[in-house]
């Protein structure tokens, strides 16, 4: 790693560079964030990326350095955010995904859950393999296929068509079921992260409420229900309850 | 306020009470006083009325704050300590005209519970009333023991709530367990708990919360009554001195037993006895609790408040690990007491040993005595061979049974560590792939142009609509292609013979005004006209041959006949030129000739 850095380093500013003759103004920005992380100057370089995202721009590669900016700045519930952020753009981002399991280690809380069926891990692990978009982008365009086979098949009178056309919208069809799995489960289970170091977590959204359980920062949870500056989450082991808005950063 | 208003005021308040009272309405209405405090002697702002001002510790009190001058907007009952709120507040406004005169009166009232015995007072309530600030004047209520005001045998009543607790004396950190019992003579039709108790001072675990009533018959001094446990909680001081449990009030419907005689072979709850439902609010006492200090003499450096009784048991698992493997330390407490106090103790490990953080879990015991086992999961990675002790664990607490500081220990333990091995091991807490990751750094920054996204863009892209109206456009192209083509062989023909009746008075048009050109194209025309519909591309027609094809297409002879005439007056015409009348009339004609042509067209 040692050996890799000076190289990796050179590259990026090469490629910053590169970079600085068409710089709109986010990337003016994220740019200096760059030069702030390679400075090791991490919060600098957190402040200078978070500010690209509170002028509402997103890119898969600003969050990944932004986790790891937030990892070398020891803030564990911002890494973990982070990257959980890139994985909700590319599911399929090996480094986030190394780099959160990582940082994961960090997190107090280790929640074991029982191990689900292989069917159910198979299509878990499908389903999740690409975003919801991607998934709708994909079932669109076998329908596409699908559509001109239907319409080439009418006119050239081809059997052999006329079967990838409706075998080809059925299998759309399916897709376009797995996009839907996937936009709901999305909309549903609006996640967070835990930003407080020790949070305690009551029955009910007032302070007075019973006292249940304790979570620590970097634990990713459910956000079920917001009321007033409360936020109902749950834990992935089913575990519910209420915790002040400001400790979670949602996703 | 008019007397008979008053009265009727005095008369709602007796009624409601009447409802919640032991069944002696006319003892009760007797012996019910109403207190109506009026602020200002000509027109008082607000006025205070409360249902009681004499009660047995447990029953419940209606207060009132009414104004006849406008709305009631706030109340403040600041300084009513002495009092819990069952319920309220109920607000009312009602407008009345008596003789002819037009009044409004509003109301907040409430349902309050006594917590303590003796003279308690309803001190002067701020009450805002458009605007206007008033007091309302204080009031005293009575309050009288239970056993004062029972029953000569010293049961309180037919129904009563009673909070039981297992010590009034106790360290801070130790358990106390309090018992809400419901007793009855009468029988309960629906309950409910409706003021939990204020247990300020105190951490609480719930102990047994039944969803019904499971009622058990006991003697009270000789009488016989149902019981059953409402509530039961452990609660902890968290601090020493003089605390109180709050009252805990309930809401109970009883049925009330009929004045008819009884008969003497049917108990109480017999089934033959049933009579309406009145709603009763009961309330249990306050009790007091003395918290006495874990004592300050010979206190250990290291105690975080453990009360109770417990024991540690300490693993090492494994003994012997090779370099960059993962060994665990369990660690185990258990006993009784306030577990919610246990802080996870820190390991004091040697150089070479890196430490994660520990997973904890705890497993609660059964039964009314709060405890279990915490169950602590150090996982230690080494970095380095060779031997290494892990000091001895210690846990200071304090045992009140025995009135001392106890110490429970575990260890030490000596963790032994081969020179490196490729392999890795597992370790509770981690899984296999999590100890592969540990002691890894993560994988460094990466360059590249970022590609920008506005944030929240849904899922639906422009894109992904181009590729939607795409499949749309293909799979109704081929529906619209055939609409189309059997529109077109429908009106196809009709088309076409328009198409030529149009040319051919088309090129009638062209010929001009000059008599010869016009009867040269009216041969032309009919040509043409005939070349369009027939499909052919003849030069020209002889006039047989134009009244055969008109023949075959089954145009009528006259029609035929005038045709052939037309074009035979043309053809001499284009040697013996005409006048150019006779050339617009020839003109005319044809194209009328055409028109029943092709109305008579067939084919």
């Amino acid at each position: 790693m040692a050996r890799l850095r000076p190289a990796a380093s050179m590259a990026t500013v090469v490629a910053l560079s590169a970079l600085l003759s068409a710089a709109t103004p986010e990337e003016e920005v994220y740019l200096r964030g760059m030069e702030a992380h390679n400075n090791q100057q991490w919060t600098l370089a957190t402040q200078e990326f978070e500010r690209i995202l509170r002028g509402g721009y997103e890119a898969e590669l600003l969050y990944y350095n932004l986790g790891n900016a937030y990892y070398r700045a020891g803030d564990v519930a911002g890494a973990v955010w982070a990257y959980e952020k890139v994985l909700l753009l590319n599911p399929n981002d090996a480094d986030a995904r190394y780099n959160l399991a990582l940082v994961n280690l960090r997190v107090k809380d280790r929640i074991e859950l029982p191990e689900m069926p292989w069917f159910m891990r198979l299509y878990r692990g499908t389903n999740g393999s690409l975003t919801p978009g991607e998934w709708l982008g994909l079932a669109s365009l076998l329908l596409l296929l699908a559509s001109m086979s239907h319409a080439a098949g009418r006119l050239f009178q081809r059997f052999p068509l006329q079967v990838f056309a409706w075998s080809g919208t059925f299998a759309a069809a399916l897709l376009f079921l797995v996009a839907a799995d996937a936009i709901i489960s999305a909309g549903r289970t609006r996640a967070g992260i835990v930003y407080g170091e020790v949070v305690t977590v009551t029955s009910g959204p007032s302070t007075r409420s019973t006292q249940l359980f304790e979570i620590h920062e970097g634990l990713k949870v459910a956000i079920l229900e917001r009321r007033d500056d409360w936020l109902q989450i749950e834990l992935m082991d089913g575990k519910t309850g209420w915790l002040p808005a400001e400790q979670v950063r949602a996703l | 306020m008019s007397s008979a208003r008053l009265l009727r005021v005095r008369a709602s308040r007796r009624t409601g009470l009447d409802r919640q009272s032991l069944g002696r309405p006319l003892i009760m209405v007797a012996g019910t006083t109403l207190i109506l405090a009026v602020t200002a002697a000509a027109q008082p702002l607000v006025q205070v009325i409360v249902s009681e001002t004499k009660v047995v510790e447990g029953s419940s009190i209606t207060l009132e704050v009414r104004s006849e001058r406008g709305d009631i907007r706030s109340v403040s009952l600041m300084g009513l300590e002495d009092f819990s709120v069952v319920s309220g507040p109920a607000t009312s406004r009602s407008v009345q005209i008596i003789n002819g005169t037009l009044s409004s009166t509003s109301s907040h009232s409430w349902i309050l519970l006594p917590r303590k015995t003796g003279t308690l007072v309803i001190p002067a309530l701020e009450v805002n009333v458009d605007g206007a600030t008033g007091h309302t004047a204080p009031v005293s209520i009575e309050v009288l023991r239970a056993s004062a005001a029972g029953r000569a045998d010293g049961t309180p009543g037919p129904v009563y709530l009673v909070a039981e607790v297992d010590k009034r004396q106790a360290y801070r950190g130790e358990q106390i367990t309090v018992t809400w019992t419901l007793y009855t003579q009468l029988n309960i039709s629906g309950w409910e708990l409706t003021s939990l108790p204020n247990l300020t001072g105190f951490w609480t675990e719930e102990l047994f919360a039944p969803s019904k009533l499971q009622l058990r018959e006991k003697l009270v001094n000789g009488r016989r009554y149902y019981s059953s446990v409402v509530r039961r909680q452990a609660l902890f001081p968290t601090r020493s001195g003089d605390l109180e449990i709050d009252p805990l009030a309930m809401k109970v419907g009883v049925q009330a037993r009929s004045r008819r005689q009884r008969d003497p072979f049917f108990n109480n709850f017999s089934i033959f006895d049933r009579g309406r439902v009145q709603q009763k609010i009961l309330s249990s006492s306050a009790v007091a609790i003395k918290v006495l200090p874990t004592p300050a003499d010979q206190r250990p450096p290291d105690y975080h408040g453990m009360v109770g009784r417990y024991s540690l048991v300490g693993r090492l698992d494994p003994k012997l690990v090779t370099q960059d493997e993962a060994a665990t330390l369990i660690l185990q407490v258990s006993g009784n007491g306030n577990f919610k106090a246990l802080e996870i103790p820190t390991l004091g490990l040697p150089r070479g040993l890196e430490l994660f953080n520990p997973k904890v879990r705890h497993e609660p015991s059964l039964g009314d005595i709060v405890g279990g086992t915490t169950t602590v999961e150090y996982v230690i990675i080494p970095r380095q061979a060779g031997t290494f002790a892990i000091a001895q664990i210690a846990l200071p607490y304090f045992d009140p049974a025995r009135r001392r500081y106890e110490l429970a220990t575990a260890g030490p333990f000596t963790l032994t560590v081969r020179p490196r091995s490729e392999a890795l091991a597992t370790a509770p807490g981690f899984s296999r792939r999590e100890v592969a990751l540990l002691g890894k750094d993560i994988r460094f920054v990466k360059s590249g142009r970022p590609r920008w996204l506005k944030s929240g863009e849904g899922w639906y892209t422009p894109a992904l609509l181009m590729l939607n109206l795409a499949t749309l456009f293909f799979f109704v192209a081929p529906w619209m292609g055939a609409r189309v083509r059997s529109v077109a062989t429908v009106y196809g023909p009709k088309l076409q013979a328009r198409r030529a009746l149009s040319s051919a008075l088309a090129m009638l048009g062209k010929a001009g005004e000059e008599p010869g050109a016009v009867h040269a194209a009216i041969s032309g025309a009919v040509t043409g006209y005939l070349n369009q519909k027939l499909g052919r591309t003849t030069q020209e027609y002889s006039l047989s041959q134009v009244g055969d094809v008109l023949d075959e297409r089954q145009v009528s002879p006259a029609v035929r006949d005038e045709l052939l005439g037309l074009l035979e007056r043309a053809s001499a015409a284009r040697f013996a030129p005409a006048g150019s009348q006779d050339a617009d009339s020839d003109r005319a004609a044809l194209e009328a000739i055409l028109e029943r042509v092709e109305e008579q067209w067939r084919g």
